[in-house]
């Protein structure tokens, strides 16, 4: 249950994120609600894996795999990079925040940062990507390959009682 | 209640990083901005020098940033439409079919880079395995 939760959760964020990340692709209001969503999950991810995130950072400064400490490491940029891209998206909203009811001004430096964070999180989520090949590869095995292989083959039991009523 | 309070501190944690990045951003805006020449305040037309901020001249009737320029805030005076203009990209139109070649691009970045992640310790490991004993 844990790995298929969190098999989606990670499967939609990443989708999500490259939607959002191409704005010419979707349209700018479109563009700012999928970012929120994409914010949100992403929060939710975070908090799927709460107990590794809390002991890796307790045991950073102590002695650890060096393959931890660099995905500590580009995790922490990664989630610098999405609140710095998600906060700047904010307050240079067009669409999601005057649905809202709230305008709010606009300014080059927004502009330029979320541009900036926005590259910074495709690499890192990159990164990230790469870091957790293993993981991925396993999970997608086990939850696509395996059952879509399982519908293709006879199992031994149904073979068995075929042969035996064959027999009779 | 576990998770109200996971939940509570990532927000925490969220809010206070991102009260920081504003802060530093307003602090650095104000000193001159990331822009070279400032950046237009909402309603003001950029006044900096236009050669060194990298803006093209977009016609009597607005200034246009280059393509992937950054900077730009759709601060220009609207057009006959009632649009911005300026704001260097994210709004002008792309052809057909080019939209989807720069969500490939961003693929291939993440294929790329999962490919050397991957690979690299592999090639080490067996580079190690290949070397004779006195090496070692």
């Amino acid at each position: 249950m844990k790995l298929i939760t969190n098999f989606i959760v990670d499967a939609v964020v990443f989708v999500g994120f490259l939607l959002v990340n191409e704005p010419k692709i979707t349209n700018q209001s479109i563009h700012e609600w999928l970012g929120l969503a994409v914010f949100v999950t992403l929060l939710v991810h975070l908090i799927l894996h709460w107990k590794w995130v809390v002991m890796k950072m307790l045991s950073f400064f102590k002695k650890m795999p060096v393959r931890d400490r660099i995905n500590f490491i580009v995790d922490f940029i990664f989630f610098l990079a999405i609140i710095t891209v998600t906060l700047t998206g904010v307050l240079m909203s067009k669409s999601a925040l005057p649905a809202l009811g709230i305008s709010v001004g606009h300014s080059g430096t927004w502009k330029q940062l979320h541009s900036v964070s926005a590259d910074a999180s495709l690499y890192t989520l990159a990164l990230h990507f790469a870091l957790h090949w293993s993981w991925i590869i396993a999970a997608f095995k086990r939850l696509i390959i395996q059952p879509i292989g399982r519908l293709f083959r006879k199992t031994p039991k149904l073979a068995a009682v075929s042969v035996r009523a064959e027999n009779e | 209640m576990k998770i109200l309070g996971r939940i509570l501190i990532v927000l925490l944690v969220t809010a206070a990083f991102g009260t920081a990045i504003y802060f530093i951003a307003q602090a650095i805006s104000q000193s001159g901005g990331l822009l070279p020449g400032g950046n237009p305040q909402p309603g003001e037309e950029f006044t900096g020098d236009p050669l060194s901020a990298g803006i093209v001249s977009g016609g009597e009737d607005g200034i246009q940033l280059p393509e992937g320029g950054g900077g730009g805030s759709g601060n220009g005076p609207r057009d006959g439409s009632g649009n911005r203009r300026g704001g260097g990209g994210g709004e002008e139109e792309l052809p057909a079919g080019q939209n989807w070649l720069e969500l490939l691009k961003d693929i291939a970045i993440i294929g790329v880079v999962t490919l050397v992640v991957v690979l690299i310790p592999k090639v080490f490991r067996r580079k190690k395995a290949a070397l004779p004993l006195s090496h070692v």
